[in-house]
């Protein structure tokens, strides 16, 4: 966790940073989506550069940041459509 | 079976020690499915769009239960239902609806207090309230209670008359219920300056941390989705625990990573079933 904590901090504040934007473009949940979707990115992004940086980088680390970002969006998403209409 | 529900939760030489739910497979199964529902459900085809209607019948007497309740609170007289308001108030939620604007005054500059008079209600005095997004009658009548402006229109003694409009549209592409409430009187009650309440714009946001959000209701939905984060977070916890006490070594991305992100998406799908008032 120390060896990581200047990788932590970067991350932490790109979503914070992030959250605050998406707060900030409300109502307007159509550009909340977008800074979402845009966010899901930069994290996917800075957590394959983090492990190409520490020379650990396999294409399987590359498919599950790439995942998680989806669902992050999926998730989203789901709900903005209005989820199940309940 | 004991096995299966361990290895889909718990890291184990079984499941190449990561729970299952983390895999590529099940991770791109729940995309798949979120994203099939999300198409789905806002179609015709969604089973649940009875349901919908029904929630909007009981919303309306709600919404005029509740603001008299208020109004007899603050000692005022409760207001009546009048059928040119509540013509008007349906009038609006419709014309945004259709012209898929969320604002007071219609793009084309169309006032709310012309579509009043078109609709037969010759006012002395006359006030709009709108809500979007909101679980229930409650929860909205507590947003604009809490707000400075929708109150003063919400407690207002010029005010005799009312009507609601609660209708599921869709607003910049997002399937919400709109809520319109138009308030009005005909007759000049205790001042005498006519005084038309000013529709001033005011959004409520998710750090908003008034009253009216106390009592916040999610949608069941959300508190589906919300289960399974907080799921899918405790298994990326115990992931962290059991690799730490068992020094596990193996070529994954960071759970921590994957848990900082997922609490992110926690607080969007928060924010995401919020009411906006205006």
């Amino acid at each position: 966790m120390k060896k990581h904590f200047l990788y932590y901090l970067l991350l932490g504040s790109v979503l914070t940073f992030g959250l605050v934007l998406i707060l900030s473009a409300s109502p307007d949940r159509g550009l909340q989506m977008l800074f979402l979707g845009f966010l899901s990115l930069i994290y996917a992004a800075i957590g394959i550069a983090h492990h190409l940086i520490n020379h650990d980088l396999v294409f399987k680390i590359v498919v599950e940041y790439v995942l998680i970002a989806c669902l992050g969006i999926a998730i989203a998403f789901f709900i903005f459509k209005g989820g199940f209409g309940l | 079976m004991r096995d299966f529900f361990y290895c889909l939760f718990f890291p184990h030489p079984m499941n190449n020690h990561r729970a299952r739910v983390l895999h590529h497979k099940f991770l791109l199964s729940i995309i798949a499915v979120l994203i099939f529902s999300s198409f789905f459900f806002s179609s015709n085809l969604n089973p649940f769009a009875d349901k919908i209607k029904a929630f909007a019948e009981v919303s309306l007497k709600q919404l005029f239960d509740l603001t008299n309740e208020k109004r007899q609170e603050n000692k005022l007289e409760p207001l009546v239902v009048n059928e040119e308001l509540t013509k008007a108030a349906e009038r609006k939620a419709g014309d945004m609806v259709s012209k898929d604007y969320w604002a007071h005054n219609a793009p084309d500059g169309t006032t709310p207090w012309v579509i009043i008079k078109e609709e037969g209600y010759d006012y002395v005095y006359a006030g709009e309230n709108l809500a979007r997004g909101f679980n229930s009658a409650q929860d909205v009548v507590s947003a604009w209670m809490a707000s400075p402006d929708h109150r003063s229109n919400l407690l207002s003694p010029n005010f005799k008359d009312v009507g609601f409009a609660v209708i599921n549209g869709k607003l910049g592409g997002e399937e919400t219920f709109l809520v319109v409430q138009e308030l009005g009187s005909k007759s000049v009650l205790p001042a005498s300056v006519n005084i038309i309440s000013s529709p001033k714009q005011e959004k409520m946001t998710g750090f908003s941390l008034s009253p009216a959000l106390n009592g916040l209701t999610l949608s069941m939905s959300s508190e589906f989705i919300i289960l399974f984060i907080v799921l899918i977070i405790s298994v990326l916890i115990i992931d962290m625990v059991v690799v730490r006490r068992k020094k596990i070594v193996r070529f994954t991305g960071h759970s921590m990573d994957h848990l900082t992100f997922l609490l992110l998406i926690l607080f969007v799908v928060i924010i995401f079933d919020m009411g906006i008032i205006l």
